[in-house]
């Protein structure tokens, strides 16, 4: 069985290394078209879904792991990840000692920019983390009834505002306007600096956390999948 | 004042000490039920749903101070069931005292006149009385007429006998914010109670009457609004200032189910004191064997609706102690009550 695996940016993919190269989805509808994309050319036996998110959860700190329990988005149903294979790496990784909580997510169009949002989010939809892929992702798999699960570890956490440049974020390309808009705001450079290294810890956390999940279900029914990593 | 000076110290000096020895993991209240037999059936109780054999089986005063022993604790909370119906509630009391611990016995009070002259006014004991209301909607909510007058006799006989008498109000869909409004009032001007806890209704799957559960947006609405009467600021309530701004959904926390650990007759209750996975046969092993993970808002399913103190008050304990300003909130609440 082979496992696709996709990350909304090719800086998230790079914090693991994959023998062949994952699809890199982009973010919001974008990511959805480009995962219903390539699972009309190949039917993968599992899509893994990995990259970082912002907590709603105020628990949880930069480089928290959370396993989808499942995804929302505002106006649109529940959807749920692969039940089986979700249990198996919850299973996996508690008796590896592994760290992480086992939460729904939220997509959102554009990030969650300040504190207030946040809290106001997690009250009304109980979601351990926001993102900007999930969502879309699930839907494009549940159209094609491939199994899904997806991994996110935290950057930001509950009550932390985004600069502002940030605060727009769609895209990938969009980073260079961010940094051209952080240098011309030097009051929020400890803002960004601290965020620089919340990105870091996330990054890490997600490359231990994958081979982690990979090694969780190594006894279970998705031993193929270490001939990809 | 809210709580007793001693009981405030003694459990700052306990979390300072926890925290110095980097427990991440620490209990605060022993929830405690002695028996789950109750002599009402209330419309949002889940405890009272066991077989004959569970609702026969007592804990023995022994296995209690154990338990309190075990597990460290320092403030018990005396559940159940209705614990007057335990034959041996006085030596009970009177050896968790004797511990050291911090006793509330939480009662529907039918019994309690019964009981007055066998148990001894401490500091470091309460009565918390349920009252879900004024007259008419509390005896509604345990269908039962005549328990809110029993209970208000009840509480006037233990305040003149010295008792500390705090009450314990479970806020339902039916509980209008007039009708709360009426009953803390009351509680604070007529009766003089000690101090006021208040806590949504966990929505209990065995609960008798389902239709008295809230979804979790309507429980911040209606504290919101409750907790927005001008008259709120002199309600004494128990519940600490952040966890009465979480009810309002003015601030996130997530659940810390280890600070409130429940021992019932069958064992240590997993996860907690409301939802039922099975039983941990020591304290040690509820702690270490429990994945706490899994639990709470946004986890599992059957917290979605939960704001309750046995999941959340040890979290405002926490964040309160992140920060200096929630800090002295909480000290000066908890010295002098109100809200500040
Ligand atoms: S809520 Fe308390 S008083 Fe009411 S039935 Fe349950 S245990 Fe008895
Ligand atoms: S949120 Fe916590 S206290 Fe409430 S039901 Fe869930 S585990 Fe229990």
């Amino acid at each position: 069985m082979k496992i696709l695996f996709a990350f909304p940016s090719s800086r998230e993919a790079a914090a693991v290394h994959l023998k062949h190269p994952p699809l890199i989805t982009g973010a919001g509808e974008r990511a959805g078209l480009a995962v219903s994309e390539r699972l009309h050319c190949e039917r993968p036996g599992l899509v893994l879904l990995a990259g970082l998110a912002g907590a709603l959860d105020p628990s949880l700190r930069p480089g928290s792991v959370v396993l989808c329990r499942q995804v929302t988005a505002p106006g649109r149903d529940i959807l749920e990840p692969d039940r089986f294979f979700t249990e198996d790496v919850r299973h996996g990784l508690r008796t590896a000692g592994s760290s992480f909580v086992y939460s729904k997510l939220l997509t959102l169009p554009e990030p969650a920019a300040t504190g207030a949002v946040k809290l106001q989010l997690w009250n009304e939809h109980g979601a351990g983390a926001v993102d900007m892929e999930t969502y879309q992702v699930a839907a494009a798999c549940a159209e094609r009834r491939i199994p899904w699960i997806a991994v996110r570890t935290i950057v930001d956490t509950s009550r932390q505002a985004l600069p502002r440049a940030l605060r727009r974020w769609q895209q990938p390309g969009d980073e260079r306007s961010a940094v051209f808009s952080a240098m011309r705001s030097p009051w929020e450079w400890p803002a960004y600096a601290r965020l620089g290294l919340q990105y870091w810890t996330a990054r890490k956390a997600l490359a231990e956390a994958l081979p982690a999940v990979v090694r969780a279900a190594r006894q279970t029914r998705i031993v193929e999948t270490l001939e990809v990593l | 004042m809210s709580i007793p000076v001693s009981q405030a110290m003694a459990i700052s000096s306990y979390i300072v000490k926890q925290k110095l020895s980097r427990n991440k993991r620490y209990p605060l209240v022993l929830m405690l039920e002695p028996l789950l037999r109750c002599n009402l059936e209330c419309a949002g109780c889940g405890k009272i749903q066991h077989p004959e054999e569970i609702l026969s089986t007592y804990l023995t005063p022994e296995e209690c101070w154990d338990a309190a022993e075990e597990c460290g604790a320092p403030m018990v909370s005396i559940a159940g069931g209705e614990p007057l119906i335990h034959p041996h509630i006085d030596k009970i009391v009177e050896g968790l005292v004797e511990r050291g611990k911090f006793v509330t016995l939480c009662t529907n009070a039918i019994l309690l006149e019964r009981w007055l002259s066998k148990l001894q006014p401490s500091d470091h004991f309460s009565f918390t009385i349920h009252l879900d209301g004024m007259r008419d909607l509390h005896d509604a909510m345990v269908d039962r007429s005549g328990v809110f007058d029993k209970a208000v006799a009840g509480i006037r006989e233990a305040k003149a006998r010295g008792f500390r008498v705090n009450t314990n109000t479970t806020v339902y869909a039916d509980s209008s914010t007039e009708e709360m409004r009426e009953l803390f009032n009351y509680l604070a001007d007529d009766l003089k109670t000690d101090g006021i806890v208040m806590s949504p209704g966990y929505d209990y799957p065995k609960a008798p009457n389902q239709k008295v559960f809230m979804q979790r947006g309507q429980m911040i609405s209606k504290f919101e609004e409750l907790l927005s009467l001008p008259d709120s600021k002199h309600w004494q309530f128990i519940d600490s200032p952040l966890f009465l701004e979480f009810l309002q959904g003015k601030v996130a926390m997530q659940c810390t189910a280890w600070g409130n650990p429940c021992r019932t007759v069958m064992g240590w209750q997993r996860p907690c004191y409301l939802m039922n996975e099975g039983y941990a046969p020591t304290y040690k092993q509820l702690m270490e064997e429990t994945e706490w993970e899994r639990y709470g808002y946004g986890r599992d399913a059957r917290c979605t609706n939960c704001m309750a103190h046995c999941g959340y008050e040890a979290s405002a304990v926490e964040q309160t102690l992140k920060s200096p300003v929630q800090s002295v909130r909480a000290g000066v609440a908890s010295l002098f009550g109100g809200r500040s």
